[in-house]
């Protein structure tokens, strides 16, 4: 049981920053390798305004979102607006160039050192739920995991922003031709993607160390959404609990092969329904 | 209609004079690097066979990603594989060394067959996370299956056979293999398998109607990739004298995609141009700061933004263009 | 003159997700041939030629030619078989020369796709310049594919269709594109070649003149299935056919 809450916690972790991955690729047609270099970044923003200037965590996840996605309208504007017409390996290898950029800004900037950010002390404790104890921490995570699903369903689904995106998605150019700024909503969708990193490197601070290596989850991000299907926020949520608790029951079971189970899963779905669970054949 | 055939080689001043030049300066270079043990201190030697090794490996890879346009995200695991294999028969098996260092390259060509028969199916972005999956399911192994690979920790202290002990003798190796394998690839590309390559790359649709079969001709060019990428980390096992599960990591794999891009995609010496850039700009950067990536990935941006076929590639085209032909 | 049977297209059907694309099609093809199959867009003709050419599996249905059933088979064979075809959007090589267009299907006309050691530029050059010339491209080979007019392109796209000397050729649109002196140009070709090496020719075709002008027998597609099949001055005075078409001009 205890394994099960710990593999949805980091499954909605994972969650978090790969729903800005699948989005910003269902939308833009984008994989940003960097997603993960970015979530660290969020991570560190996090850290350091609370060691720094002691600000509530609250305060410094929302920061995180903040600049996070201000970072984002500037990768777009100065560097991806150049690529999108470009081939698909060309994009993917250009936001590799930037991993090695941020990583490095990262260790520049804030030492090699690892860190930890307490959690939040209303959030802190445990209380028991169905006989056994469990972090509060854990259950917020979990709750905010789903609530930033279902959040981002809404933004999509329902508001005019939303409608504007999914007309992009289906074409850009028609879309273009009445009248709507194609490129401002590309930005703002490449920004809240990458704000979404932020808000898991925010969220994700308090349970996983803040220290270099972290840019690395973008693997553990391609694997969920390659099994969910990009672009699609159902299948983003049922591969990354998928990932999170078979990861974790995983270790406990056979430690010395459990990390193997995420990469033979990705390898399958792509051999068997390549464009995921829940994606669509193109 | 019996129009009269103009045989136009003749009249290819620019490019064919490019293609000449080149060759030429091939030759030349070679020679030259010949007799740079005379000259230069041991460190460039080394230094060398690190862009040798990078060379072969991003060129053996450009055979799949760019002439075949399958993008391998994964083929550090050929790399990797050939490392490991040749370090193992270094040092664990009773098997001799010269042996040893013959076989590795195939055993990395086996596990290009078997992983190449299951991705050639799949296209684009697919084909680049299924290899993705593949080389870190090896990466996985190599860290886990201590008893063999000597886990996390990887295998030091590898000795090199006799003859190739001293640090002359190991550079005039690796020149050698390295030059005798790229000229094979040349061979490789300049024939009617390699023309096939390009086709399919261009209009599968249409290479079906001329009777081929895809994943054929694609698997082939699979394992003949993962082959050469093979030798290549035979070699870096033998320039090391270790091997760690890092030969099989992404970092590996985006090593040989960048050389590939600095240098050029769609040209024959454009990986091994961009093989140098790397090397050479790493340890450069290196030497001043040890925030060498940051520069690194910041050259490899602009390069890529304002030059995107690449150096050579750039060249290439503009000569293109004097002649005409774009 | 002895009318074999050469291409038996035998009720042919397809369907895609609930919609039939093509309806019980049956067709009998003489060889040396020079049929046009016309119909609105959407008929199936594209269809049609892909079914028979196994581009795409029917559901039911055989298409015999030469005494073997081509239904089960693979696309590729059908190359070996003597089956040539182009297709609506040219699917030539782009980055390659047109030299090397035509060699890439020599070399699979000779079975040496997989030789890997001969130089390509040298090997069978001579039956690649003698392809070129079939089709006026001769002056034409060290130029970029992607760089030909237009026209030039739909010539090289012949010519790769030509290169294992077919016995049945399938051309999808030849002159869809074309200015009308282009589209005499290239029917002109086709049609001697044909006549020259009693090739069986089928062609799709949008422009009445083109079909008129060139072909010997039409068949009219719609919606599936054939609605009328005869000589051009029998297709010209039926009825139905009338009704579907108002006269289109080239372009």
């Amino acid at each position: 049981m205890d394994q099960l809450v710990a593999g949805m916690v980091s499954g909605m972790i994972l969650l978090i920053i790969a729903l800005g991955l699948s989005f910003t690729f269902g939308v833009l047609r984008i994989v940003n390798f960097a997603h993960g270099a970015l979530y660290m970044v969020g991570a560190y923003v996090t850290w350091s305004t609370i060691a720094r200037f002691g600000i509530p965590f609250w305060a410094a996840a929302i920061l995180s979102v903040l600049c996070l996605a201000a970072l984002g309208v500037l990768i777009e504007l100065v560097l991806l607006r150049r690529i999108y017409r470009a081939e698909l390996m060309m994009q993917l290898l250009l936001t590799f160039g930037l991993v090695y950029i941020l990583s490095d800004a990262v260790k520049f900037i804030w030492g090699l050192e690892y860190h930890s950010v307490a959690v939040p002390a209303p959030l802190s404790g445990s209380i028991t739920l169905a006989g056994r104890s469990m972090p509060v921490y854990s259950i917020f995570i979990i709750f905010m995991g789903l609530a930033v699903a279902l959040v981002l369903w809404l933004v999509l689904n329902r508001t005019r922003f939303g409608l504007y995106v999914r007309a992009l998605t289906v074409n850009r150019e028609i879309t273009s031709a009445l009248g709507i700024n194609v490129r401002f909503i590309s930005t703002m969708v490449f920004a809240l993607g990458v704000g979404l990193a932020g808000l898991g490197g925010a969220l994700g601070a308090p349970i996983i160390a803040v220290s270099p290596g972290i840019e690395l989850i973008i693997v553990d991000c391609f694997i969920v959404v390659v099994i969910g299907g990009m672009g699609s926020i159902a299948g983003t949520l049922v591969a990354s609990l998928l990932i999170g608790v078979v990861t974790s029951f995983g270790i406990s079971i056979i430690p010395q092969q459990a990390l193997v189970i995420p990469y033979a899963l990705m390898a399958l779905i792509l051999l068997v329904r390549p464009w995921g669970l829940f994606g669509r054949a193109e | 209609m019996g129009e009269k055939v103009i045989d136009l080689r003749k009249e290819l001043g620019v490019l064919l004079r490019a293609k000449w030049a080149a060759q030429i300066a091939a030759i030349l270079l070679l020679l030259l690097l010949f007799i740079l043990p005379f000259i230069v201190p041991e460190f460039w030697l080394f230094l060398l066979c690190e862009v040798f090794v990078l060379a072969l490996a991003a060129t053996g890879l450009s055979l799949l990603a760019g002439y075949t346009g399958l993008v391998s995200f994964g083929h550090a695991a050929y790399y990797g594989i050939g490392a490991y294999a040749c370090a193992i028969f270094l040092t664990h098996s009773g098997v001799p060394a010269w042996l040893g260092i013959l076989i590795s390259p195939f055993v990395a060509l086996l596990a290009a067959a078997v992983i190449g028969f299951f991705s050639v199916r799949l296209t684009e972005i697919y084909f680049a996370f299924l290899t993705m999956a593949f080389a870190q399911m090896f990466w996985v192994i190599a860290q886990k299956w201590g008893h063999f690979t000597g886990g996390y920790n990887g295998i030091v202290g590898i000795v090199r056979p006799g003859m190739i002990r001293s640090t002359d003798h190991l550079y005039w190796f690796c020149l050698i293999v390295v030059a005798v394998c790229l000229l094979l690839l040349v061979v490789i590309v300049r024939s009617p398998f390699g023309l096939l390559l390009r086709s399919l790359r261009d209009s599968p649709e249409r290479v079906r109607f001329l009777g081929v079969y895809l994943h054929r001709h694609r698997l082939v060019c699979f394992m003949i990739s993962g082959f050469f990428t093979g030798v290549a980390g035979t070699l870096g096992t033998l320039i090391a004298g270790s091997v760690f599960p890092d030969s099989l990591y992404i970092w590996k794999s985006a090593e040989m995609l960048i050389s590939i891009l600095i240098g050029g995609m769609y040209v024959f010496p454009g990986p091994a141009v961009g093989a140098i850039v790397v090397v050479v700009v790493n340890h450069v950067i290196g030497t001043f700061t040890e925030y060498w990536a940051f520069w690194f990935g910041l050259i490899f941006v602009l390069i890529v933004m304002f030059l995107p076929r690449g150096i050579v590639g750039s060249v290439w085209q503009s000569l293109k263009k004097q002649e005409g032909m774009e | 003159m002895a009318t074999t049977v050469y291409l038996d297209v035998r009720e042919l059907k397809k369907s895609f997700a609930g919609l039939m694309a093509t309806n019980n099609v049956s067709m009998s093809i003489d060889r040396g041939e020079f049929v046009a199959v016309i119909g609105p867009n959407g008929a199936g003709k594209t269809t049609l030629f892909n079914l028979i050419t196994q581009f795409i599996k029917p559901d039911h249905g055989a298409v015999i030619f030469n005494g073997e059933d081509l239904v089960g088979k693979a696309a590729e064979e059908m190359y070996r078989l003597g089956i040539g075809r182009t297709f609506q959007l040219t699917q030539i090589f782009r980055t390659l020369t047109v030299y090397q267009n035509l060699s890439a299907s020599v070399f699979a006309a000779y079975g040496k796709v997989f030789n890997l050691y001969t130089p390509a530029s040298r090997l069978l050059r001579d039956k690649v310049l003698e392809l070129a010339g079939e089709v006026g491209l001769s002056g034409q080979v060290e130029k970029e594919a992607g760089s030909l007019s237009y026209g030039d392109q739909k010539r090289l796209e012949v010519a790769i269709a030509l290169s294992n000397k077919p016995q049945l050729l399938f051309l999808d649109e030849p002159t869809g594109g074309l200015a009308p002196d282009e589209c005499a140009q290239i029917m002109e070709l086709v049609q001697r070649l044909s006549q020259e090496r009693n090739m069986t020719t089928v062609f799709i075709e949008h422009d009445m003149t083109t079909v008129f002008g060139f072909a010997q027998r039409i068949i009219v597609l719609n919606f599936g299935a054939i609605i009328a099949d005869g000589k051009p001055e029998e297709i010209r005075k039926n009825e139905q056919v009338q009704r579907l078409y108002l006269g289109e001009s080239c372009r």
